[in-house]
């Protein structure tokens, strides 16, 4: 494309172009070093102005060096007079500079009525155009400052936009973008364009893993620092003056002696790096609570919220501003005051020593006449109080509708629900405002910020991506996701760790690294011992479960989709519904999965479902309310988030159960009787169930492999109401188990056998497994209906007896390696397996573990 | 050519648009030290008792010595009060006055700033190599 067709602007028509010609010619780098150059030239002038002048008044000098002075005397001066020119000028450009690129977005505000299309441009778009060559927007953005900065924050270094630009053999001109007349043309919508123009670059950012998301999201950082540095550098404004407390304006207020012993004056300063992390909607929060304070009456406010939920944030914030000023009228010269008021429990040990302290604290704060009273856990400092057998609330009932001191008290979600919502003075002196979690775009703000703070005090850089993976790490991967706290804990302990690697770009990987060390979730990079795991997942699994290929194919799958983190990250990682009857494999391929994906068969918390068919199920599941008992379920995640969860006869849950689970298995989480949300989203969660057995028992009869029947199994389920087929529809796959044949026994029994012999070993003794042994053992210890589970009894209850009378007469010593043959078991009655009482048997094709759906239909 | 283009861009702001901000500039720092100064908050409260000091009654009803030494004492706080503002105020409107003073005097330096350039660099000129 030649040149004039891409020219579509006259870049020198923008009424910016003479800062950016200016900043081309003469960077604000530049101008600053000679800004200083003059400045320090001057001084050194005074200096030698002086101390000839001193040296003179004192006759320290001889005639022939004081004539020597009043030669150079002018020459110094006029070197003088030369740098304070140019000290003059450059000043004079600065101001010329600042007066609009300071001021960029207020100026295209006054032009709009009366501007071109180049005008619309920011500065930063000019500048990139103006110093571009051959029409290469990408190379010009590139090679930026602001380009350099944007990829920086998406996780690429100088070398890799070097290795790129140079790897361009052929360089395809694009148009300049089209403007329109009512918006402004930022950065974030230069790199947009060019990502959507240039398929080479947006290539080359997609094989290292950064979307166009990810590059918008980094260049709407970049520019958002920026205007935050312009505005900080902006000292004259009349916001930033504000910053500056007055003097005397406090004298009308009285002073609160016994208040500060308890108390602390709050500044503002208290939140450290999150001081500045208040969302918009943080932002919001505070603008409720300056309303709600500065009503005439009944202004004092409870905060709620999740403990780390940024609370104590919101209220430092507020105090921030009344330093500054910047607060409604009413409100102006406030003091919060932070009252300590554990402190105030154990100094004061009795209820009298205790109540008369407190009400002097408050006659005291009345007396001053501007405080603001800030309560942290209010709630606990009712129940010490409470402890001493003193009634605070009562107590300090009279001063809450005062005018003459105002209370903020802060409370966290669960103790305002249990104790504070059920007092009526409360709730009709207070205003209570939910602070609820943040959303994750608000978490990116935030912890934007955090990590701005932390990158001036360490020196290392986060990535866009670094910060987007500490989100979903937090909501994906802890078990109970307090947001922001949670996150911000993550960010801050990263510069110290990544300073210790001697790395100073924080990437994904790095804080994929320190989740991984948290939770124990494998994350990261798939090493190669665990892809080795993953590719040969269902041999893996095989060495344990006999048969079943078709469950254990898809089983590896869904694992194999949710290590490449292609699954969808908000839903657990992986969900299915065993079906079959009994000993045939499930619980096995449940356990397998724990030993084989998490390295231990203990990964794996089985919950007899059976126990929650009761009305209390739901208490007993997730916890309950009234006595503060933490639920099965909610334990079994909170400790080990990164495991199996096996719901074991999972139909016979009753219907609230399975409606939890329709939520858990959609969406990954759960609220506990707290109303607290428990992830469990590095769960796996392993459903069995014995519902449809007779069928699968009739298709076997009739020589038809179940699996090809699915449909046919699973509609009987839905047809007799043991689950609904939405619950059926949330989880990623329904596996069939068909019953084991005889060609699968000798198979087990060389299984259990092994392990048996294994652990006769750690008791000093050496089995040899004969083949006679393993086809004996298979064929007495299985049965038709109930699978290999009785062969593990009968290894038990035949082998291990067998074992034991040879020991006692001494037929087997300690140490010495021996064979069993069929004949050393075929002595005595062979004990049949017990059958359990809620397993009854049945012949195949009569079996029904469900008797009361047929009663039922019976009746 | 860029030059004078820039040089003309830069007088056409120097006499206009920049007026405007040092305008903004000087009433946005007066405004702050009238403020930090609390000028108007003092005014408002010029006869408060100091930082709320205040002698209570001893006795209760009727007691004429009482009643007039607790308002002879509530009355020196005011006193006390008022003076403190007093000096708080006559330093903040001077200093107020001080800046009022040097934002014109910068105003018309700003005008003159052109020629003090010239007139500098002329003398520095001429003495370093007279």
């Amino acid at each position: 494309m030649k040149e004039e067709e891409t020219k579509q602007y006259n870049f020198t028509e923008s009424y910016l172009y003479p800062i950016v010609f200016l900043e081309n010619a003469l960077s604000s780098y530049t101008r600053h070093r000679l800004h200083r150059i003059g400045v320090w030239s001057l001084r050194f002038s005074i200096l030698i102005v002086s101390a000839i002048i001193l040296f003179n008044k004192f006759a320290l000098l001889d005639g022939e060096i004081a004539l020597f002075s009043d030669d150079i005397f002018p020459k110094i001066f006029g070197f003088m007079f030369i740098m304070l020119a140019f000290w003059i000028v450059l000043h004079s450009l600065e101001a010329f500079f600042c007066s609009f690129y300071y001021k960029e977005k207020e100026i295209k505000q006054v032009l709009k009525s009366n501007h071109l299309p180049e005008d619309m441009f920011s500065f930063h778009v000019l500048r990139i155009f103006s110093k571009m060559k051959n029409n290469d927007i990408t190379k010009g953005l590139l090679i930026s400052w602001e380009g350099v900065e944007i990829l920086r924050r998406s996780g690429l270094e100088e070398n890799d936009i070097i290795t790129f630009l140079n790897a361009r053999d052929l360089v395809i001109p694009y148009k300049y973008p089209e403007v329109k007349l009512d918006k402004i043309f930022t950065l974030v919508d230069l790199t947009s364009y060019v990502f959507e123009q240039d398929s080479a670059f947006a290539d080359f950012l997609f094989k290292r893993g950064i979307g166009k998301a990810d590059l918008i999201g980094a260049t709407n950082w970049v520019v958002n620092n920026n205007e935050e540095e312009k505005n900080k550098k902006r000292w004259w404004t009349r916001s930033n003056l504000e910053y500056v407390s007055g003097i005397g304006s406090d004298w009308s207020y009285g002073q609160s002696y016994t208040l500060n012993r308890f108390a602390k004056e709050m500044t503002g300063q208290e939140g450290g790096a999150a001081l500045n992390a208040l969302s918009e909607v943080g932002k919001n929060y505070l603008c409720i609570l300056k309303e709600t304070l500065s009503r005439s009456r009944e202004s004092n406010v409870l905060l709620v919220g999740d403990p780390g939920g940024g609370k104590m944030n919101i209220v430092s914030a507020f105090a921030r501003d009344l330093h500054r000023g910047s607060v409604p009228p009413s409100l102006e010269r406030k003091r919060p005051m932070l009252l300590d008021a554990e402190f105030l429990v154990s100094q004061m040990r009795d209820k009298n020593n205790f109540e008369m302290m407190l009400v002097q604290i408050l006659n005291d704060a009345v007396a001053a006449g501007n405080i603001i009273l800030i309560f942290n856990n209010f709630s606990s400092f009712v129940l010490s109080a409470n402890s001493v057998g003193s009634d605070v609330i009562s107590l300090i009932d009279p001063y809450f509708d005062s005018p003459a001191i105002q209370i903020i008290t802060l409370s966290d979600k669960e103790n305002y629900h249990r104790y504070l919502e059920q007092d009526p003075r409360i709730m009709q002196r207070f205003e209570p405002i939910i602070i609820n979690q943040p959303e994750d775009t608000e978490m990116i703000e935030i912890l934007e910020s955090v990590a701005e703070e932390l990158e001036r005090q360490s020196g290392v850089t986060f990535t866009y991506g670094s910060i987007k993976t500490i989100i979903s790490s937090v909501n994906n991967y802890f078990s109970d996701p307090v947001m922001p706290d949670k996150a911000i804990d993550l960010l801050v302990e990263l510069p110290a760790r990544l300073l210790n690697k001697h790395k100073l770009l924080v990437k994904k990987g790095d804080v994929l690294e320190l989740v991984q060390q948290k939770t124990g979730v494998p994350l990261g990079e798939i090493q190669e011992r665990e892809r080795d795991a993953l590719i040969h997942l269902e041999e893996l699994l095989h060495e344990r479960v006999v048969g079943q290929d078709e469950a254990i194919t898809a089983v590896s799958n869904a694992m194999r989709r949710s290590r490449a983190g292609v699954q969808n990250e908000k839903r657990p990682i992986g969900s299915f519904l065993f079906i079959g009857p009994t000993g045939v494999g499930k619980t096995e391929t449940a356990k397998s999965l724990a030993s084989v994906f998490f390295g231990d068969e203990d990964a794996m918390a089985r919950l007899d479902m059976s126990e929650f068919s009761g009305e209390d199920a739901m208490h007993r599941l997730i916890g309950s309310f009234e006595d503060s008992r933490v639920g099965i379920l909610t334990k079994a995640i909170k400790e080990r988030p990164y495991g199996v969860i096996l719901l074991d006869e999972f139909e016979k849950s009753s219907p609230e159960v399975h409606d939890l689970f329709l939520q858990i298995l959609d969406e990954g989480f759960f609220s506990d009787m707290k109303g607290k949300r428990v992830n469990a989203r590095s769960s796996i969660f392993v459903a069995t169930s014995n519902a449809g057995s007779d069928h699968i028992y009739q298709l076997m009869k009739n020589e038809i492999d179940p699996n090809d029947a699915s449909d046919e199994v699973l509609s009987r389920i839905i047809k007799d109401g043991i689950f609904k087929p939405e619950l059926i529809n949330r989880f990623d796959a329904i596996i069939l188990f068909h019953p084991l044949g005889e060609e699968h026994s000798q198979k087990i029994a060389e299984i259990m056998l092994n392990r048996f012999k294994k652990r006769l070993r750690n008791r000093g003794l050496d089995l040899e497994i004969t083949p006679e042994l393993t086809k004996y053992v298979a064929k007495e210890g299985f049965d038709s209906v109930f699978g290999a589970r009785p062969m593990s009894r009968y290894i038990q209850e035949k082998v291990e007896q067998v074992i034991a009378d040879k020991l006692i007469k001494g037929e087997i010593k300690e140490g010495a390696r021996f064979k069993l043959y069929p004949h050393d078991l075929k002595g005595g009655p062979i004990p049949h397996p017990e059958r359990s009482s809620e397993e009854p048997i049945h012949k195949v094709g009569d079996y029904n573990p469900f008797p009361h759906v047929k009663k039922e239909k019976e009746s | 050519m860029v030059f004078i283009t820039l040089g003309l861009n830069y007088f056409q702001w120097h006499y206009t648009l920049a007026y405007v901000d040092i305008f903004h500039i000087w009433r946005n720092i007066t405004a702050f030290l009238f403020n930090f100064f609390s000028i108007p908050i003092l005014v408002r409260t010029f006869f408060a008792p100091w930082k709320r000091l205040q002698a209570e009654r001893e006795t209760k009803g009727f007691d004429l010595i009482d009643s007039l030494s607790t308002g002879f004492i509530n009355l020196i706080m005011r006193i006390v009060g008022a003076m403190m503002r007093t000096v708080l105020i006559v330093v903040g409107l001077c200093v107020v006055v001080i800046a009022i003073i040097v934002g014109i005097i910068f105003f018309i330096l700003w005008m003159l700033a052109p020629i003090i350039i010239v007139l500098l660099c002329v003398a520095g000129i001429h003495l370093l190599f007279q």
